[in-house]
């Protein structure tokens, strides 16, 4: 794999605030990485260092190998970018909004594939001024797409979108990742990042706390997967002595547990009409984003709340 | 060579298409001056200037309003227009894209150049078509130089100043109050205006009276060639404006 982003012990502040604290990760090409963090974690100050805005005040940051603030439009050919909030030329149409952004750039995604990916055909002729939220978004995407870039950053894309419009943009974001781009997106919606996120970072006073897939953010919360089956009582109760965790209840199990695999491995185990019964009745509800996410974040807190009165 | 003439080429058309679709542009840049011409000539169109017998105000009224039609488009217009595409992050967005920032800027300069210099044109056929007004045959070399200098002047000023704006609503009220005074006093409106020795010598610091003299020029029979200093003044200020806006112009918003 290689890697297509690197962000390096990045610092920024602002003033006396400081918003970033050597903050370190890294996306391989063909990723969707989240960016997921409260507000004010400095989610869109990290793009803003990756797309050449700002400087960092220490630390260093790589996009496609290339120093974002020095490479100019050498690596702006190579990057799309939907920011967070933007304009437009109100008084321009949005077909001739995507032609002029596809100049903008020596190998352009085809005009109609971009109104086909964002659903904007219908609206080609609409002036941009008379767009909804949503549709400008999708206009902020198609924007973003222009160019065929390799590396897309998305700041908050969905802010604003009705469920249909999330889903659109979702199946786009998906799509693009299908044709071998790589995705940073920064969101607060947790079923967002659970949804497109190959693996999430959540940002936490200005650091990334924790990085990795669902589970494994699951697992550095140290949550467990919610399991249930049924089984006879001898083989139940059993269980419930070699897995902590589980609780036995008649013929019924349920708890939570580190591994799922060495359970399942254990009801294989069972004669053979008790391990049918088990198979057949076994639910396994692995733990979500979001508890993963208050975990994580309700850690870092933890401090503060637990600061005597 | 050739892509970069045809990038500013079609960019500069972009930017004329977006101020000529905008109403509020269109109108402050043609409308404003010509109807104020219209008001002017109406007012003096025979009145005479202090004991002069060879000419009548509105022949020096038309290359004023010719000056405010510089002043309007290449300084007020761009000024605010680049403040409000700052504060609504179009320029941040433009700065994602390959476009080299120069040939952006520049094609905004050119797009001005068009635009002022229809304003202008327009002006001066107004003049002519209603009040007889025209600039004479010698006068020609100081119209030209009043008008390039004038316009590269004032839209490097318009540059300058549109860093300065932190948010669109301020930008009309800014670069308003940062001309129409010194263009009161400096006789665009009414060319036999009297003001004080110290004041005078103020004001033709300036750059306004500098274009105003320039324009003149053109107008008035008495005038000796092209008024050197005036140009002088044009050019030392275009210069000094272009090196403050390479230094202070700003793509993103103001964080504040």
């Amino acid at each position: 794999m290689t890697t297509v982003v690197e962000v390096d012990r990045v610092s920024r502040s602002f003033g006396a605030q400081s918003v970033l604290r050597e903050l370190s990760f890294s996306i391989e090409q063909g990723e969707i990485f989240c960016l997921l963090g409260p507000n004010g974690a400095g989610k869109t100050t990290t793009l803003e260092i990756l797309e050449g805005f700002l400087e960092p005040d220490s630390g260093s940051v790589r996009v496609l190998g290339c120093d974002p603030l020095a490479s100019g439009e050498a690596l702006r050919r190579r990057v799309g970018v939907v920011l967070q909030e933007s304009g437009f030329p109100k008084f321009f149409r949005v077909g001739e909004m995507i032609e002029t952004w596809r100049s903008y750039y020596d190998h352009p995604l085809a005009y109609d594939d971009i109104l086909d990916l964002v659903g904007l055909r219908s609206d080609e002729a609409k002036l941009v001024r008379k767009l909804s939220g949503g549709q400008r978004r999708r206009l902020d995407f198609a924007l973003a797409v222009a160019g065929d870039p390799e590396v897309i950053f998305l700041d908050e894309p969905t802010t604003g979108f009705d469920p249909e419009a999330r889903a659109r943009c979702w199946e786009a974001i998906v799509s693009l990742r299908e044709l071998g781009k790589t995705i940073l997106l920064t969101t607060h919606y947790l079923d967002e990042a659970e949804r497109l996120g190959d693996r999430i970072a959540v940002l936490l006073d200005g650091a990334a706390g924790a990085i990795g897939s669902t589970q494994e953010l699951a697992q550095l919360a140290n949550l467990r997967a919610t399991v249930s089956f049924q089984a006879p009582s001898k083989d139940a109760e059993q269980l419930a002595r070699e897995f902590p965790g589980l609780d036995a209840a008649s013929e019924t199990v349920e708890g939570e547990v580190d591994e799922v695999r060495s359970l399942t491995r254990r009801l294989e185990l069972l004669d053979e009409h008790a391990s049918q019964r088990a198979f057949a009745s076994l639910r396994v509800q692995p733990p979500s984003l979001e508890q993963a996410y208050l975990a994580l974040v309700g850690r870092q807190s933890d401090p503060m709340d637990s600061t005597p009165q | 060579m050739m892509s970069i003439l045809v990038r500013l080429g079609r960019q500069t058309k972009l930017e004329q298409r977006a101020f000529w679709r905008n109403p509020d542009y269109a109108f402050f840049t043609l409308l404003l001056p010509l109807l104020l011409l219209a008001l002017l000539g109406a007012v003096n169109s025979g009145d005479e200037i202090g004991d002069r017998t060879d000419i009548n105000a509105i022949d020096l009224v038309v290359p004023g309003v010719v000056a405010f039609a510089v002043m309007v488009s290449a300084y007020a217009n761009l000024a605010s227009r680049l403040a409000v595409l700052r504060a609504d992050g179009v320029l941040k967005r433009i700065r994602t894209t390959p476009l080299d920032p120069r040939a952006y800027l520049t094609a905004q300069l050119l797009s001005t150049l068009v635009t002022t210099l229809l304003a202008s044109a327009a002006t001066i056929l107004l003049g002519f078509v209603a009040f007889d007004v025209s600039p004479r045959a010698e006068g020609v070399l100081a119209l030209a130089l009043g008008l390039v200098l004038g316009i590269i002047c004032f839209a490097a000023l318009g540059l300058a100043l549109s860093s300065a704006i932190s948010h669109a609503d301020a930008a009309g009220p800014i670069t308003h109050a940062t001309y129409l005074p010194l263009a009161l006093v400096s006789g665009v409106f009414d060319p036999s205006i009297n003001i004080p020795g110290w004041l005078e010598t103020l004001v033709s610091l300036f750059p306004v009276q500098a274009l105003v003299e320039l324009l003149v020029a053109a107008y008035d029979p008495t005038a000796d060639g092209v008024p050197l200093g005036a140009s002088l003044v044009l050019a030392i200020w275009g210069i000094g404006a272009i090196a403050i806006a390479m230094r202070t112009f700003s793509w993103v918003p103001s964080r504040n």
